[in-house]
């Protein structure tokens, strides 16, 4: 028997608050399903398609322009899901910046998604569904954005990313019954899908599982900005190979990440692990080489727990293994205290990480394998072909894991595109100080054109909460004593909020440079500034 | 995590101090502006930011503080700014006017007794 088929649209809107995923339902009044909490939605109408209908649709239970992201979810057409006539509901995901609080109506309310209330219909399937969503894009593109506050902080967008992890695991361990997939679906969730873009360094890393054997094991990598300028290089090994080996692993790195971005020193990073697998007692040990450089001081401090010993180049000289005291693994030793070695890395030096499945081959001894990656890091400077040439050799016993990095030489033309996140400005003036001083500004200078180019970028980076929509390009040149910064939004212009603060910036840009020029067009705003610095006048 | 700015609470008698250290930016100009509101209370004049030890501050910063000193005279309160009068801050102060509308002591004991 056929009957009459209709359609509605639902929508599952997201946000974070008071610390938790909260997803937006009302109370129904009526029947059926009386009594119970129901996302927003209704009938498709006559006129509209399903994205219209959505906008409209909640619309009327939440201020629209607060929701961030929109994306559609899947479709929902099993034959009984509500009473009455057939509804097929397309789904939808809404999310909602954490600092954003729309107006609901009183019917309406917050409700965190792994504690539901009693839910209408298929509604539950429909809000794991969004979460789902969520959680895969949270590890591969940046739709954290729409979700993060407007005005946010790195570690705000740390404690997404390891809220995400630690929703993968959960959901993983429920559903995945096959080993291979969830240690694929880990190692995916959890090594970085691209490098930060830090002005001054060049920067490659490759992980690549064993070609035989059971495949993927325990090394990871990871590269993360710190503030001021630092950034954090980390390898390690959790000895062993599938789920077991991933899942330790996948915790080591969340943690060490959350403990790098609190502000422990390398050290205490060490020492925090150590204490944190001491009591799991992990069945293998964990190996760990972990290196924060200051890009600005030109230095490096290491820690190293048990790893196979970075490999140096400084300018001029042959590569060398930072031989330093060794430290136990983490996990063997309570209470360690671990040693942190600092080291110079001035331009045009390099520095290679890896684990021992790019060294070790069986029956050979460990020597040669270091003296072949020696061997091959001084032939290749370049970080990505380095990385390359270790990943092509056929037939790894083990996986591995590899890190590598140039401090290129200082640039006459500085010249950086930039994500337009506010975080991005402190890693922006970080990198700009330090060409500023190789030219010979003084503090005074140095400050007046970090200021300057900052307010410029101010456009760019106030209208960041459409993902990708929005960048900045800075490119900076030193001609005979004269600075001159072009600083380029692509964004698409849009009037500025908060008019006073920018109103501002210009002011301010004009009182700091010589000559500062506006330029409003289709595609974005140039601004040019322009300093001549005293040393020279 | 290592912030970019802290805020310091130093009393003087009933008078919140807030010594703002490290870098104010687009990134944590609310952060910090939470941070100096939260010391606000009822029996003090108003509130006494220093920017001695403050190492960067641009118009997010300045705006900011704009904001701050607006509130507190619509609760009848004052701003008073403590800043080094050598450094780039005092130049980003005064470049935005910001110590015309709320005056600038080299001191905290200066702008207590103000």
């Amino acid at each position: 028997m056929s009957g009459p088929t209709g359609h509605e649209v639902l929508a599952a809107v997201l946000q974070v608050r008071a610390d938790r995923l909260r997803v937006l339902l009302w109370q129904r009044g009526k029947e059926p399903d009386r009594g119970r909490w129901a996302l927003p939605g209704g009938l498709l109408g006559p006129t509209e398609d399903v994205e219209e209908s959505v906008l409209r649709q909640l619309a009327e239970k939440v201020d629209v322009r607060e929701v961030a992201h929109v994306e559609q979810l899947g479709v929902f057409s099993a034959p009984h899901r509500v009473p009455g006539i057939r509804l097929v509901a397309t789904s939808f995901l809404g999310l909602v910046p954490s600092d954003a609080d729309p107006e609901i109506p009183a019917d309406t309310a917050w409700h965190p998604v792994d504690r539901l209330p009693d839910t209408a219909f298929d509604h539950a399937e429909i809000v794991e569904d969004a979460r789902e969503r969520l959680r895969a894009k949270l590890s591969y593109t940046n739709l954290g954005f729409a979700l993060a506050p407007r005005e946010f902080t790195a570690a705000d967008i740390e404690l997404l990313r390891s809220a995400a992890d630690r929703a993968a695991m959960a959901i993983d361990r429920a559903r995945l019954y096959e080993e291979r997939r969830l240690v694929e679906a880990l190692q995916r969730t959890l090594l970085p899908e691209s490098l930060p873009q830090v002005p001054g360094l060049e920067l490659a890393a490759r992980y690549q599982p064993a070609s035989v054997g059971s495949g993927i094991g325990g090394d990871w990598y990871d590269v993360f900005p710190l503030v001021a300028g630092q950034v954090a290089l980390v390898i390690g090994d959790v000895m062993g190979h599938g789920v077991a080996a991933a899942a330790l692993m996948a915790q080591l790195r969340t943690a060490l990440r959350a403990y790098a971005l609190e502000g422990h020193e390398p050290a205490a990073v060490a020492e925090r692990l150590n204490h944190l697998l001491v009591p799991l007692r992990p069945t293998s040990m964990t190996t760990l080489a972990y290196v924060v450089l200051d890009s600005e001081r030109e230095t490096a401090r290491m820690v190293n727990a048990g790893h196979p010993p970075p490999l140096l180049t400084l300018p001029g000289e042959p590569p060398r293994y930072l031989e330093v005291e060794g430290d136990p693994p983490l996990g063997v030793a309570p209470g360690h205290r671990y040693t942190e070695h600092t080291f110079n890395l001035p331009a045009d030096s390099r520095l290679v990480m890896v684990t021992d499945g790019a060294i070790e081959v069986r029956g050979e001894p460990l020597d040669d394998g270091l003296e072949r990656l020696r061997a091959l890091a001084e032939e290749l400077p370049i970080p990505g072909a380095l990385c390359d040439a270790v990943t092509a050799r056929p037939s790894h016993e083990d996986d591995l894991a590899i890190v590598a990095l140039r401090v290129s030489a200082l640039p006459e033309h500085f010249r950086s595109a930039w994500p337009a996140d506010a975080g991005a400005l402190r890693v922006l003036r970080q990198s700009l100080r330090r060409w500023l001083g190789k030219w010979g500004a003084d503090a005074d200078e140095i400050y007046d054109i970090t200021v300057a180019v900052q307010e410029a970028s101010a456009n760019a980076v106030e209208h960041a909460y459409a993902p990708g929509s929005a960048a900045f390009e800075v490119d900076a040149r030193h001609d005979d004593g004269v600075i001159t910064v072009v600083v380029q939004d692509r964004g698409q212009w849009r009037e500025a909020r908060g008019g006073a603060q920018r109103g501002r910036g210009l002011p301010i840009m004009e009182s700091l440079m010589e000559k500062v020029d506006v330029e409003r067009g289709e595609n974005g705003t140039t601004i040019r500034l322009r300093r001549t610095l005293k040393r020279s006048a | 995590m290592t912030e970019l700015a802290e805020v310091r609470e130093d009393w003087r008698g009933e008078t919140p101090v807030g010594r703002v250290h490290g870098e104010v930016d687009a990134s944590n100009a609310a952060a910090v502006g939470t941070r100096l509101r939260a010391l606000l209370g009822n029996e003090s004049f108003g509130l006494i930011v220093d920017l001695t030890a403050t190492t960067y501050i641009d118009s997010a910063g300045i705006n900011m503080l704009f904001v701050l000193g607006d509130e507190l005279r619509m609760r009848q309160q004052a701003l008073r700014l403590v800043v080094d009068p050598a450094t780039p801050i005092a130049r980003m102060v005064a470049i935005t006017g910001l110590d015309r509308a709320y005056p600038a002591h080299a001191t905290i004991d200066a702008a207590l007794s103000a």
